[in-house]
């Protein structure tokens, strides 16, 4: 009885030590090298590796991201570009210790909102240098580098932009008489008349999601109310034009799919192509497949501005994804400064954001006049509608960084507070004033 | 030459003394590592405020345990989980039993029928929360589509996005997913009741119900005590499904505390409190399942 009342003692006190052993060794969750993205020279042979992380997932886009680094790599001896596709959902939960980890890549594909969050991780470099360069010669638009400028400093270099617009279908519209909305008013008008018993008047997402915030976000701006967040973080969601913008669009939802609250962005798209749906706010993305899905002419699609509220602004959500640098190795960022000067060539800058044409438009001005671009198939197809789109990104606005530039936006674009906010009105009976008002609450507490 | 025996006797006494704990302590090490590790990281986690996985931040004390103790979305999320765990026992217990009691027999027809029975739990989570969302889809699915052509409704029903509904309509699909693994368990219970019980209680004049209740029952306790325990926990720690069907929404009435926990953690950029959520939530589980042991364990 005594030897085994030892044994177990015995036992207990290894496991007990085991345990603090490895409570001791666990440590906090920044270890790594302080390198970032950096694990090593690796210099093999004189060829100098450079890894990229993209979340473009669609497999279109990768092949033709593979496409351009292949030629680059066969044209540089001495440089490798190893480009490697991730997702947007391990971005915000493994990236970060993968990157702490020395794991991370040398290039990392982002947003305006995801550079602020990974800059507290104190890896991402300046890129001043490099964009002094390529901005002299191919010329970055405003929009679409500022939101990667502040504290004097360039974070990251804008890649491709995307814009949102009022997409309709032009033979509908004719079949009621209608022209394209200008103002709120009549947009609700269109809505309305468009609206049968076989198709809805418009398609919106109502889901806690990102493409809810990003419509949303576009009826705050023309309803007057795009300054979210300031430069201090202090938060000014709750103000009567923010109200406007809720209640209209809640008034919208009434003409939308009764499934609007589980959409995102492919079901209005579908809604749209199908001929359920009259009208749509979204991106470029309508442009290329519209013909193939639809089975209408290219001609049946018409986009226009985003129709702005009575006493409102001119605009509609833009935002550039941009290309961060990780890596402190200055032969790596040699090797990075040649890859970005072939890939804002025109001609391979247009071949590589036509991976998505009509969607990903340029942000550079040499790319904007060169026939690389405007040759692509479906954006001289929809030339009319690009330039429609470039106009529209001219007054584009991101949440967080129309005040100064907010450090705390991830912490409100994270978690979906405009959408969880649209939720509280259409499932938990909000009005627009309560349910704004939840939503400031939210904001505070989430940057708090 | 005695001396020399007695050395090797001792010597292979030692070695069989040592042997069970060589042959455990690598399995005994591993579990350290792979619970002991992950979970004093949460620990640590929940005393500081870090936000950002893979920030640092700082020591905040019992700062986010105050925080959760006093967040009506954390009780919220409980609500929603015990309803949740419930809501499932009570489903997956009734199906379970009446698929069990119906093919607790050697009809060919039973003997089929079991190999069928368990196809919806061998279906990846994944896969049955694609299939589901196009049965209930709000603007194509079938659901809806054969609803409309018999007139039973006027407009699609948008059952995953109604508030009032889509909490009782994920735990129909997952109590659908896991009632065959209950259904299996039961049936190998069942198949190990003396049949003459039965017979005897036949000639004493029992009915079907009384058998039931007097013998298939009691005669399951241990089966019915074990599925329970791990079953509530089980279905408690369901997060995928219900992040596949719903998200949490709409506008958080399927936010379970799991839930909750990854949106904190991941969408919130908040791991402090996430981590003190999880230590909470685990002290919890864990007086529930001792509470479980002490009151429900079978008393023979």
């Amino acid at each position: 009885m005594k030897n085994k009342r030892n044994r177990f003692v015995w036992l207990s006190g290894f496991m007990l030590l085991l345990v603090l052993v490895i409570a001791g060794c666990s440590g906090d969750n920044t270890g790594g090298d302080e390198d970032g993205g950096d694990n090593s020279g690796d210099s093999e042979g004189g060829v100098t590796e450079v890894t990229l992380w993209h979340m473009e997932e669609p497999p279109q886009r990768v092949e033709r991201f593979n496409q351009v680094i292949q030629q680059f790599n066969e044209e540089h001896d001495d440089i490798e570009v190893k480009p490697q596709v991730q997702s947007w959902d391990d971005a915000y939960s493994q990236f970060p210790a993968a990157i702490q980890a020395g794991n991370g890549p040398d290039l990392l594909f982002t947003l305006p909102d995801y550079t602020t969050l990974i800059q507290d991780l104190g890896v991402v470099q300046p890129m001043d240098e490099i964009y002094e360069s390529l901005n002299e010669e191919h010329g970055f638009t405003e929009s679409a580098i500022t939101p990667y400028q502040y504290d004097d400093t360039t974070w990251a270099l804008p890649i491709f932009g995307m814009v949102q617009a009022l997409w309709y279908r032009a033979d509908f519209l004719e079949e009621e008489g209608l022209e394209a909305p200008q103002t709120w008013e009549e947009l609700t008008a269109a809505v309305q008349a468009l609206d049968t018993e076989d198709r809805n008047g418009i398609a919106l997402p109502a889901s806690k999601s990102l493409a809810t915030d990003q419509v949303l976000y576009t009826f705050m701006i023309t309803a007057g109310a795009k300054d979210i967040i300031d430069g201090d973080n202090n938060i000014n969601f709750n103000q009567p034009a923010t109200v406007k913008a809720y209640e209209m669009y809640a008034e919208l939802l009434e003409y939308s799919p009764n499934d609007s609250n589980t959409y995102t962005w492919g079901e209005p798209q579908a809604q749209f192509n199908s001929g359920n749906a009259a009208m749509a706010i979204e991106k470029g993305q309508y442009l290329a497949p519209f013909e193939e899905e639809s089975g209408r002419p290219a001609e049946d699609l018409g986009v226009v501005p985003m129709p702005v509220a009575e006493g409102g602004e001119e605009g509609s959500i833009y935002y550039s994804n941009g290309i961060m640098m990780l890596t402190e190795d200055e032969q790596k960022q040699e090797a990075i400064k040649t890859f970005f000067d072939y890939l804002y060539t025109p001609e391979n800058y247009a071949e590589f954001i036509n991976a998505e044409p009509g969607l990903f438009l340029p942000v550079t001005e040499s790319a904007m006049e060169s026939d690389a671009y405007w040759s692509n198939e479906v954006v001289s197809q929809y030339e009319e509608e690009v330039r429609t789109l470039m106009d529209i990104a001219e007054n584009g606005a991101l949440f967080g960084f129309t005040d100064g530039v907010s450090s705390e936006v991830g912490q409100i674009s994270g978690p979906n507070i405009l959408a969880d906010t649209l939720g509280q009105m259409i499932s938990n009976g909000m009005s627009a004033e309560e349910a704004v008002e939840w939503g400031q609450q939210q904001m505070e507490a989430a940057i708090e | 030459m005695v001396a020399k025996q007695t050395r090797v006797r001792k010597k292979k006494n030692r070695i069989r003394k040592a042997m069970p704990y060589l042959l455990v302590g690598p399995l005994v090490i591993w579990i350290l590592l792979t619970v002991f590790l992950p979970l004093s990281s949460v620990i640590r986690e929940s005393f500081y405020s870090t936000g950002f996985v893979g920030t640092q931040g700082d020591f905040v004390g019992f700062e986010n345990y105050m925080n959760v103790f006093g967040s009506a979305a954390y009780w919220g999320a409980w609500q929603k989980s015990l309803l949740w765990v419930v809501g499932n026992m009570v489903v997956q217990t009734i199906l379970a039993f009446s698929v069990a009691l119906l093919l607790n027999n050697n009809r060919k027809i039973s003997q089929m029928a079991r190999t069928w029975m368990i196809i919806p739990w061998v279906i990846p989570t994944i896969v049955v929360a694609i299939f589901w969302q196009w049965i209930l889809n709000g603007s194509y699915g079938v659901l809806n589509d054969v609803l409309l052509s018999l007139n039973i409704i006027g407009e699609p029903l948008n059952l995953l996005g109604d508030s009032t509904w889509s909490l009782f309509v994920i735990i129909f699909i997952n109590s659908w997913h896991w009632f065959p693994f209950l259904a299996v368990i039961l049936l190998a219970g069942l198949s190990g009741i003396p049949k003459e019980l039965y017979e005897a209680s036949a000639m004493d004049g029992a009915n079907k119900w009384q058998e039931f209740w007097k013998i298939t029952l009691p005669s399951l306790q241990h089966t019915t005590f074990a599925l329970g325990l791990v079953g509530t926990l089980w279905m408690f720690n369901i997060f995928d499904l219900i992040h596949s069907l719903t998200e949490g929404g709409p506008a958080g009435t399927t936010t379970t505390v799991p839930v909750l926990i990854y949106q904190e953690a991941f969408e919130s950029y908040n791991l402090g409190n996430a981590s003190a959520m999880s230590v909470v939530t685990a002290l919890f589980l864990i007086m529930f399942a001792v509470l479980f042991v002490r009151f429900a364990a079978p008393k023979d």
